[in-house]
């Protein structure tokens, strides 16, 4: 049987070798796609290490000169009316937590940074720095490694200790767990010297990729004049209508000096929004991806429809010599399984070539690794097998169909 | 194609179907860079989105900055450009602004606060009113662009100059109304638009004398200034970073201000995006696009062929040449290329047209409002252009290995019918 398929192949090479070409190129872009997948999903299957449900980011603005009821610009008043603003907002019964930040809040694309010393040790590379009001970690629900709730690591907060993640000092084998208690001073500051309180679990920063080893320093706020971002935590069972509930008192009760609220937005929002560019990407890879499916679909169609066509005379004879109309299919089915399988082998050489020199996607450390690439290796071979059947099936189960009588006598 | 009905039906769809792809993505390479209203001078833009500034004392402090700036060096960097033909200085980075007439419900919208040149930059529809003017701005009065929906939302009609509105709690009075802007119009987008001295936005700076709120955009005569342009504004980097010395920051170049096309693949303020690398990348994406349905396509042209090969035999033996024979199979072929190719082109245009906000949703949109786009974004001449070139491309990919393998059959054997 396998003596006449390979016959067979042989037999129809020319049309053949479109065929193996076609799913040679397939097969390779498939898997640089694959791969391409493989990393974005490891990403995403990761903790977060915080939690936005139920989680609202506050536009926020201040009166100008221009309105009738501005209150001038002294910048304790500022500071006073900004606290002010924020407690009514705590006090909501709706609201769990509230907190203000300094480019700290998930999904956000700006970025301060900080460095931390202790004895010898420096922090290494690019290390975020998140000035929060102690309640943030409550917004976001932020653990400790040591299991801390976010509401020990509020207290650790407010009493002016630092919160590192625990890998700010990884380069030196150096885990922040250990070092819990200690004093640091930050960046150039050589005479204050800081507690670490509690060690942070890593907190990403965001879902589709790595950046920055996701190096973090929590600190209280020193000063709310910092505060950039506003961030709510809603109740579990009052999401409803929260946004619409909140702008109504935006002109009575949450207006203090000159503050006021402009907009309010779902985290879920700000998320979708900041990372576009990644589920654009992936979209259009997978669109790409279904597309060369459907290509190898067609190609083996028209092909095997030709085939088929051309070969009517020799599965009627195979019919009546005894061939069932299930080795007929299986016949045509293996045909393009074998050619899969041999292109597959080159296919896994060029993969390899390109993982080697690192044109695929940066991983773990890594561009290539075995297990990864032969996982998404198999994950291709599967996925064209599946177009490979549903293409041949149409025209092989018209073969099957063959009445060896009408076939034979059509002269 | 009569002949093999279920071949030609393959071909046509895998033809409109791979045309139809690369003019999806025709598009979106497009729609970030193709000039339209009130982005029409696209091609004579440069941009200064971000500055990028390093921290240097005498103790080895280090730092850096990466932002936009503040209306300071905006001025000393740019606005005085004399290679330039326009300079406007606008907000990068959105505001949520709330609008309502007195007693009213507040509505929310996109605001942009601009210099008096963006109007000169930018070539916006106005159905009422006018401009505000260098006088307006410079003065800080409090007046407003508003757009047609949110005119229409808060008096009903799109003639509103000269009505009093509250923007964010202060009065501002109505100069324009204009035709409502697209996202996609990244620069100009807006719903409202406000002097940004009447916000007192000229003053607020991040880092002295450096960031603060402001991006810029550069109008030049012609492109073929652009060179001139970005010496001008060396110059004037060098003399602004020797002003700043004492502060120790000093601007780094970045290779800025970019053009459209470099501009629109950078979102990072600390990096310079690397136009080069996305177009190698274009350049395989539109290959692969092409060679995986060729080769598909040449399976079964090659199919087709075998079952005329007596026909070519006799062609052969009443003198065709090769040549003739091969420009006849392409010719042929085209015409089938052709109809599939205005297949996929529309089917592709369609598409875009019911899939804008999808398909050409920007990365850290400064809006949620969702993309959209119009008739003059999406088909231009350049677009029937690449569609046309594709077709050829494709087809002569997909039949010039199979007709130049038919037109070397032997006359002899191709009548005789021994291959077939």
């Amino acid at each position: 049987m396998n003596k006449k398929l390979i016959t067979q192949i042989r037999n129809e090479w020319k049309s053949n070798l479109w065929l193996a070409v076609e799913l040679l190129i397939v097969s390779v872009v498939m898997w640089y796609i694959t791969d391409y997948m493989y990393t974005k999903i490891s990403y995403y299957m990761k903790t977060r290490g915080f939690d936005i449900e139920h989680c609202y980011l506050l536009q926020t603005g201040e009166l100008t000169d221009k309105s009738p009821d501005y209150c001038g610009a002294d910048w304790n008043q500022y500071k006073a009316d900004k606290q002010e603003f924020l407690d009514r907002l705590s006090r909501r019964k709706e609201i769990e937590a509230a907190a203000f930040s300094n480019n700290s809040r998930p999904y956000t694309g700006s970025n301060s940074g900080i460095t931390l010393h202790l004895d010898t040790m420096h922090t290494q590379g690019y290390v975020i720095r998140r000035y929060v009001t102690p309640d943030f970690v409550r917004v976001f629900r932020y653990q400790g490694m040591n299991g801390e709730t976010p509401e020990q690591l509020a207290e650790i907060l407010e009493r002016g200790d630092l919160i590192p993640s625990d890998n700010v000092f990884k380069h030196y084998g150096q885990n922040v767990t250990d070092l819990i208690g200690r004093e640091v001073y930050v960046d150039y500051d050589t005479v204050t010297p800081r507690r670490i309180g509690a060690s942070l679990l890593r907190v990403r920063y965001n879902d589709w990729d790595d950046w920055g080893m996701d190096q973090t320093v929590l600190a209280k706020m020193p000063d709310l004049g910092y505060g950039n971002e506003l961030t709510v935590r809603v109740k579990e069972n009052m999401d409803h209508n929260f946004a619409e509930n909140l702008m109504k008192d935006a002109d009575g009760e949450l207006r203090v000096g000159n503050f006021y609220i402009s907009d309010v937005q779902s985290m879920a929002d700000v998320r979708a929004n900041f990372q576009r560019m990644s589920t654009n990407q992936i979209r259009n890879y997978l669109t790409g991806m279904g597309f060369l499916m459907l290509n190898v679909f067609l190609g083996l169609l028209g092909t095997f429809w030709f085939r088929t066509q051309q070969r009517v005379k020799e599965i009627a004879i195979r019919k009546v010599t005894g061939a069932t109309s299930r080795s007929v299919f299986g016949r045509l089915i293996g045909e393009g399984v074998l050619i899969l399988s041999v292109v597959t082998l080159p296919a896994v050489g060029l993969d390899y070539l390109l993982a080697k020199f690192e044109f695929n996607t940066w991983y773990g450390g890594a561009y290539f690794a075995w297990d990864r690439l032969l996982m998404c290796v198999a994950v291709v071979y599967g996925l064209i097998l599946l177009m490979i059947v549903a293409g041949i099936s149409i025209p092989a189960s018209r073969a099957m169909k063959t009445e060896p009588a009408t076939a034979l006598h059509d002269e | 194609m009569r002949q093999q009905p279920v071949l030609s039906v393959i071909s046509v769809i895998g033809t409109s179907l791979a045309i139809f792809l690369i003019m999806v993505v025709v598009m979106m390479n497009q729609v970030p860079v193709a000039p339209f209203a009130p982005e029409s001078n696209r091609d004579r833009f440069l941009h200064a989105r971000y500055v990028s500034a390093v921290y240097n004392d005498s103790l080895g402090h280090q730092g850096e900055t990466n932002s936009p700036y503040c209306y300071k060096s905006v001025r000393e960097l740019f606005k005085s450009l004399e290679s330039a033909e326009a300079v406007t200085a606008y907000t990068g980075f959105l505001q949520s602004g709330n609008v309502n007439v007195v007693g009213g419900t507040p509505v929310k919208v996109d605001m942009t606060a601009t210099d008096a040149d963006f109007w000169r930059v930018f070539d916006f529809r106005f159905i009422d009113g006018q401009p505000y003017d260098e006088a307006a701005f410079e003065s800080g009065l409090p007046v407003i662009v508003i757009n047609k929906s949110v005119s229409r939302r808060l008096f009903g009609t799109t003639e509103a100059t000269g009505r009093e509105i509250l923007l964010n709690y202060a009065p501002y009075t109505v100069a324009g109304v204009v035709e409502d802007v697209s996202t996609l119009a990244s620069k100009a987008y807006g719903q409202i638009w406000i002097p940004f001295t009447s916000a007192g936005l000229d003053r607020v700076e991040w880092a002295t004398g450096i960031t603060g709120p402001l991006s810029c955009t550069i109008l030049a005569h012609d492109r073929a200034d652009f060179d001139d342009i970005r010496a001008e504004y060396d110059r004037r980097l060098t003399e602004y970073n020797k002003a700043l010395a004492p502060t120790h920051w000093q601007i780094m170049s970045r290779n800025r201000p970019y053009d459209q096309a470099k501009d629109a693949i950078g979102p990072s303020a600390n990096n310079e995006p690397d136009i080069e690398a996305k177009r190698r990348y274009d350049l395989i994406v539109y290959i692969i696009l092409l060679i995986v349905p060729a080769v598909n396509l040449s399976s079964m042209t090659e199919s087709r062929l075998r079952q005329r090969v007596s026909e070519i035999g006799v062609r052969r033996a009443f003198g065709s040449t090769r040549g003739a024979v091969i420009r006849q199979i392409i010719a042929e072929n085209l015409f089938v290329t052709l109809i599939a190719g205005v297949i996929g082109l529309l089917l592709s245009v369609v598409f875009a047209f019911l899939c804008d906000s999808m398909l050409f949703s920007q990365p850290f949109s400064p809006t949620l409002n969702p993309p959209k786009a119009d008739i003059t974004m999406l088909l231009r001449w350049s677009t029937f252009l690449w569609a046309m070139l594709f077709c050829f491309i494709l087809n002569l990919l997909s039949t010039g290995i199979p007709a130049w393998r038919a037109s070397r059959t032997s006359v002899v054997n191709a009548i005789s019918g021994r291959q077939h």
